[in-house]
């Protein structure tokens, strides 16, 4: 070879070393990545305190939080939760009781209860279980002797198959109260159980319970299961994970997820065993985030049938080893360099980002199925296989290179959304892209070399000369109707868009997995007995005031002594104040009321208002027109209190309220002051009111309440914070954000004195702030924040891509007649969608950004060969025939193999990955149908340059660069 | 004034504390001045873990027998996970008694429970009794103290936490023999592992950490029904009060799980009252007396 051999004779001589040099590196890096991979799950093994199994490579990032914005407001008061009362989430465990007279409430009903509850305690991370035989029972009873009191005990303190019936029968009217247990009992039976002359309406049960753990007809009952997402130091993230930030915060959630998981099992193998063969149904959050993560993994496994798939088409085609093994060895190695780096920098894939492992696959048969495809289509002009490879590498080149820019462009825009598990997603399969490229271009023409040179009068030629026979046919029909081909895709075009402006994003953790998926099926069974299993958090908050803990003690301990001494003097045992002391005593009065004002949870007002706020919920609730009936239930401390007062007053369920004036004693209204018998202290004995009333009987209740019951998961510590705690409905996340607006609605025009702004809230125009959250609520409000992503990502792709497209063949009109083929694909399958009003899951349609990629590729393959032939100053038609002749095999292949390959995503049980294999199959099986007919009739219709002109004169006209 | 009371004056002060009419003058930190001996140490018997460990709590719980009654001025100071907290004041008497500790503990800040108080009878083989007064109702009501594992006031503490550890209602067994870091430095002890014998408990196991020198309890470890750690108790800034009785001052429960904790100081404790003078009067302080222990004694004073 000469000292100035081509980049193309330089790629093909040095193609040993410079392979080599490829697969050292990739494989170099896909070692150090899994390696990664498996240190840092032995570092999150570390937080573990017993590690009970072998450390298993995790590459899964099941975070619930990737998905939503950081600075979302709604995630950050979650986190607030999550920081200020615990990190947990709740599974309920339930079962029914058909045949038994007394339901749940039958002897074996409640021994099953009974022992699951204490076994399911015992759980590890389970920090709680509440049960119809281990729950808070408050009531006005007998202690000791006559000694009558308040008892907060479980409902079943002892073994529950010790009491008898009529012990049983009272519980059953304390909880369900006497009206739904005289439907199970009968009336005369509740009679004589609570006395002739007392109202049933005296007996309204625990409305804590009902709905919750037992059902309305007492023949469900439940096992409310708090499971805690462990709370990991920083201390101990650094030293698992070292100042890796990322690594602890991937880290220690996993760790949390995979803690919530065990415990999940554990409980599954205890309700097998012990069960008492009953059918037993859970349902929570924690299970549907298994459920994702197991679809997810076993989704990773369908990448071995399409390779499988890829393999068979592939020999179909090329009917060569070397055709099937070539794109094979690039797939690999592309994804494991893809994957490779995305570890080695501290990712994981999650849900989303495991498509990556598909997209780089369609990628990599794109790039290399071009060179293999004219490496048997170029056979018949060359008898050397160094000259043939060589041809191979040069017209191949920049093609494959811009395809791939504009590939890495599509995956890219990705990133412009801030939803992070896409912007991961465009992160790697960007980089896949790029390794699909450098091993394409390297790896292809050493392989090739390898093989013998095919005989001349091969399939493969054969082929290729059928293949510009049939494409100079179809070209031609094409032209002869470029007109209404051109009319027809334009009138499609326009209703597809037509479609997109009413495309409804929409997700469904039902309709997301098949009927027979058993999450699924014991999720609905629980809801429809129990109600909703999702979350729903409204907090209400009120602002500190600017100043220290120990100002405020010091300030309280100062009103004392002043106020203690005021009182004394009026009645002469102490001096009076001066008047600068009295001055100081009211404007310290005056701030003493404003911080406690702030403490709502302790404050009259703020509950009296949030009563009258939860009962108006409560009643829409039960409406099945309003949007609210996807709520159903709502909890919090305000039970409790209103539980307290009734208890306190005799069990009349007219006092089912929070404390007002009339319930506080007369002659304790107005302050006093005494001398502490050990110091000496003149003391202040302060008024008391509803607010310090309030205050008292949630104190006697966390007396008696066990830890897990207390009001640190419901009331903040400072009292600012007040959570009512909501069930959810699981279903179409457009209903559940239409029950969360509707809340909002409600709130902001009927309460406004809950709502009100912190400024409001400081000034004292409005007594509380709210908001909401939960995992239900992001969930659900992630939907609309993907179309908004989607529209954007994909609009800067085509914005780009067209932009490169007009730079690459120097021509605005090319640019824009691109935009047919490139769009139309995409656009028709979406706009269907909203045309025949089908809901279409949010990430489903991020494939799209797969498909603009491939049909981007299809159509700079398309215009390379077409511009060429125009420059050697062929007339249009001449310049289509010949460019679709070229490029008609290696386009159809391509099609035909990621059709198939996508095909077999359909087969996904996860409903949006079985959906992206559906729209990506379509889309690219579009971008076939637009380049072949649509372009070409667009390319005919539009004025021809060469039409009269010698060939020469347009050498430099339209100039595509390549290699050589 | 000697060295110690030098010591506690000077860190009541730097403090802050209302000192005022508490003299801690009369700690006659020379000698021992309750008349309670010190028990003779027994001969141990080391070959069975069982015995080893009953005998150990056993002879601790007779070195901290005879201080008769106590008075504690205390900060609860409740952590929530977030490092956020909150403070309470009460008071807290006990009366030692051989049937039973009898406890009133009354709070003093935050001003909407000022003045709420309980009153317990503790029952070494039976129920405790708990009566609760509120003063908004001006009521005292008797409360079902069936549960021990109930929280004590929403702090990391349960009943069963306060109350007084009766040595035969726990199966004892000796683990071995430490040293522990503390914040008055390193420290010899026993670890002793304490399985409840009763029923309403909310723990499988303590590990109790017993200095092997003071007999007192440096630390306490408690495992949840899981066999999980749950909780870990240290106590510090040790007193030793009357040159006879060790008392801490600090007591901090962890709560592993949840990273939520609670701190009682108690700023200023009496044991023994009658051997201090009140200051504001000059008398001799009285003992307490069963009379203080009583419903009407919860109603008579806010």
């Amino acid at each position: 070879m000469s000292s100035r051999a081509s980049p193309s004779e330089l790629l093909y001589r040095w193609r040993w070393l410079i392979s080599s040099v490829v697969l050292v590196t990739i494989f170099g890096i896909a070692g150090a990545g899994f390696g990664r991979i498996g240190t840092f799950s032995a570092q999150v093994n570390t937080l573990r305190e017993t590690p009970l199994e072998e450390v298993k490579a995790r590459p899964f990032d099941a975070r619930y939080d990737i998905w939503f914005d950081p600075d979302d407001p709604g995630l950050q008061l979650y986190k607030q939760i999550e920081n200020q009362f615990s990190a947990e989430d709740f599974v309920l465990v339930s079962f029914e009781e058909t045949e038994h007279p007394l339901g749940v409430f039958s002897p074996d009903s409640l021994k099953t209860i009974a022992e699951l509850t204490e076994r399911i305690e015992k759980v590890p991370f389970v920090r709680h279980v509440r049960s119809l035989t281990s729950n808070p029972w408050i009531r006005w009873g007998t202690i000791e002797g006559d000694e009558q009191g308040l008892l907060i005990t479980d409902l079943f303190a002892n073994d529950p198959t010790t009491y008898d019936e009529a012990a049983v029968m009272e519980r059953m009217i304390g909880v369900l109260g006497a009206e739904r247990s005289a439907t199970i009992l009968g009336e005369a039976k509740v009679r004589e159980l609570i006395g002739a002359d007392t109202p049933f309406s005296d007996h309204i049960g625990e409305p804590r319970l009902i709905g919750n753990v037992i059902s309305d007809d007492g023949r469900t009952t439940a096992l409310q299961v708090q499971v805690l997402r462990p709370r990991i130091d920083k201390e101990e993230l650094v030293a698992a994970f070292g100042d890796n930030e990322n690594a602890q915060i991937v880290g220690g959630s996993m760790h949390g997820n995979h803690s919530q998981w065990e415990a999940l099992s554990a409980i599954e193998a205890i309700i097998a065993d012990h069960g008492n063969g009953r059918d037993m149904h859970v349902a929570g959050m924690p299970n549907i985030e298994r459920n994702f993560m197991a679809t997810g993994e076993r989704d990773m496994g369908m990448a071995q049938w399409m390779f499988l798939m890829i393999i068979v088409v592939m020999a179909v085609l090329f009917r060569r080893v070397i055709g099937v093994v070539t794109p094979l060895v690039i797939i690999t190695a592309s994804v494991a360099g893809m994957l490779g780096t995305i570890f080695l920098m501290g990712n994981l894939l999650n849900n989303i980002t495991a498509g990556a492992i598909n997209m780089i696959t369609a990628v990599s048969i794109a790039d290399s199925i071009h060179l293999v495809a004219s490496y048997f289509g170029l056979r018949h002009k060359h008898t050397n296989k160094h000259d043939l490879i060589i041809e191979v590498i040069r017209i191949n080149a920049m093609p494959v290179f811009l395809t791939s820019v504009t590939t890495a462009i599509g995956f890219y825009s990705l990133t412009a959304g801030n939803i992070i598990p896409l912007q991961m997603l465009g992160y790697t399969a960007g980089i896949g892209t790029v390794f699909a490229y450098l091993t394409s271009m390297t790896l292809v023409p050493a392989l090739l070399s390898l093989a013998p040179l095919p005989k001349q009068t091969s399939t493969a030629d054969d082929l290729s000369r059928q293949s510009a026979s049939w494409a100079a046919r179809l070209t031609d029909r094409v032209l002869a109707r470029k007109v209404p081909i051109a009319i027809a895709a334009g009138v499609i075009t326009l209703l597809a868009f037509i479609g997109l402006m009413r495309i409804e994003l929409d997700s469904n953790f039902r309709t997301m997995f098949p009927d027979t998926n058993k999450t699924m099926v014991d999720m609905t069974w629980v809801e429809g007995r129990l109600g909703g299993s999702g979350d729903l958090e409204i907090v209400f908050e009120a602002p500190a005031l600017d100043e220290t803990q120990d100002a405020a003690i010091a300030r309280q301990a100062r009103v004392g002594v002043l106020a203690a001494q005021q009182l004394a003097a009026v009645a002469g045992e102490a001096k009076a104040l001066t008047p600068a002391e009295a001055v100081e005593l009211t404007k310290l009065q005056e701030q003493e009321a404003d911080h406690a004002r702030r403490r709502i949870a302790v404050s009259a007002p703020f509950l009296d208002e949030l009563l009258r706020f939860t009962d108006r919920l409560r009643d829409e609730m039960k409406d099945p027109e309003s949007d609210l009936r996807m709520i159903s239930r709502l909890d919090g401390a305000l039970d409790i209190l209103r539980k307290m007062n009734q208890v306190q007053n005799q069990d009349k369920a007219a006092f089912y309220r929070p404390p007002n004036e009339g319930d506080v004693s007369e002659d304790a209204r107005t302050p006093g002051f005494y001398i502490d018998e050990f110091t000496g202290d003149l003391e202040l004995a302060p008024g008391q009111n509803a607010s310090t009333l309030a205050a008292q009987y949630f104190l006697q209740y966390e007396n008696g309440a066990k830890p897990a019951e207390n009001l640190a998961t419901l009331v903040s510590i400072d009292r600012r914070t007040f959570r009512v705690q909501g069930r959810v409905r699981q279903g179409r996340s457009k209903l559940q954000d239409a029950a969360f607006k509707r809340v909002r609605e409600i709130a902001d025009t009927e309460f406004p004195l809950l709502t009100g702004s912190t400024e409001q809230v400081e000034k004292g125009e409005a007594l509380a702030s709210m908001t909401l959250s939960g995992k239900a609520l992001l969930y659900a409000g992630m939907t609309e924040k993907f179309s908004y992503s989607f529209i954007l990502s994909m609009t800067l792709a085509l914005c780009l891509i067209i932009l490169v497209i007009m730079v690459i063949f120097r021509s605005i009109t090319l640019g824009l007649v691109s935009i047919i083929p490139n769009v139309l694909p995409i656009v028709v399958p979406i706009g269907m969608f909203g045309l025949f009003g089908v809901a279409v899951d949010g990430p489903a349609v991020f494939v799209s950004s797969v498909a603009l990629g491939v049909a981007t590729d299809d159509t700079i393959h398309l215009l390379t060969k077409f511009t060429r032939a125009r420059r050697r100053g062929l007339p249009t038609a001449d310049a289509l025939r010949e460019a679709l002749a070229t490029i008609g095999n290696a386009l159809t292949f391509t099609t035909l193999i990621l059709v198939l390959g996508f095909s077999v995503l359909m087969f996904s049980e996860f409903a949006p990955n079985s959906m992206m294999g559906k729209l990506a199959a379509v889309m690219i099986a579009l971008a076939w149908i637009a380049d072949f007919l649509v372009t070409p009739a667009i390319l005919a219709l539009l004025p021809d340059p060469n039409a009269k002109k010698a060939p020469e004169a347009n050498l430099s006209e339209t100039g595509v660069p390549t290699l050589s | 004034m000697n060295a110690l009371t030098t010591r506690v004056t000077s860190w009541l002060l730097a403090c802050g504390l209302v000192a005022g009419a508490l003299s801690t003058d009369d700690l006659a930190a020379q000698e021992n001045a309750t008349g309670v001996p010190v028990p003779k140490t027994p001969k141990f018997d080391t070959t069975d873990p069982v015995v080893y460990g009953r005998q150990l709590a056993d002879y601790a719980d007779l070195y901290d027998t005879g201080w008769k009654d106590s008075y504690a001025l205390s900060t609860m100071t409740l952590f929530d996970a977030n490092g956020d907290s909150v403070k309470r004041d009460s008071v807290q008497l006990i009366l030692e008694k051989h049937t039973g500790d009898k406890s009133v503990i009354r709070f003093r800040t935050p001003a909407e429970i000022k003045g709420v108080a309980a009153l317990t009878h503790e029952h070494p083989n039976a129920t405790d009794d708990n009566w609760l007064y509120l003063p908004a109702t001006k009521r005292v009501r008797r409360v079902s103290g069936a549960n021990k594992t109930a929280s004590f006031q929403g702090t990391e503490f349960t009943y069963e936490d306060l109350s007084n550890r009766i040595v035969a209602k726990y199966d004892w067994r000796f683990l071995d023999e430490a040293h522990i870091e503390t914040t008055e430095g390193k420290v010899p002890v026993y670890r002793i592992e304490a399985k409840p014998r009763y029923s309403d408990t909310g723990y499988s196991k303590l590990v109790v950490y017993l200095n092997r020198e003071q007999w007192r309890q440096e630390r306490i470890e408690f495992f949840d029904k899981a066999g999980k750690k749950l909780k870990v108790l240290d106590n510090s800034k040790w007193k030793h009060r009357h040159n006879r009785f060790w008392r801490p001052v600090r007591i901090e429960m962890r709560n592993v799980q949840t990273k939520k904790r609670t701190i009682i100081d108690s700023s200023t404790q009496m044991l023994n009252l009658a051997l201090y003078t009140n200051k504001r009067t000059g008398k001799k302080r009285p003992n307490l007396t069963d009379k203080q222990f009583t419903t009407d004694a919860l109603t008579g004073k806010r």
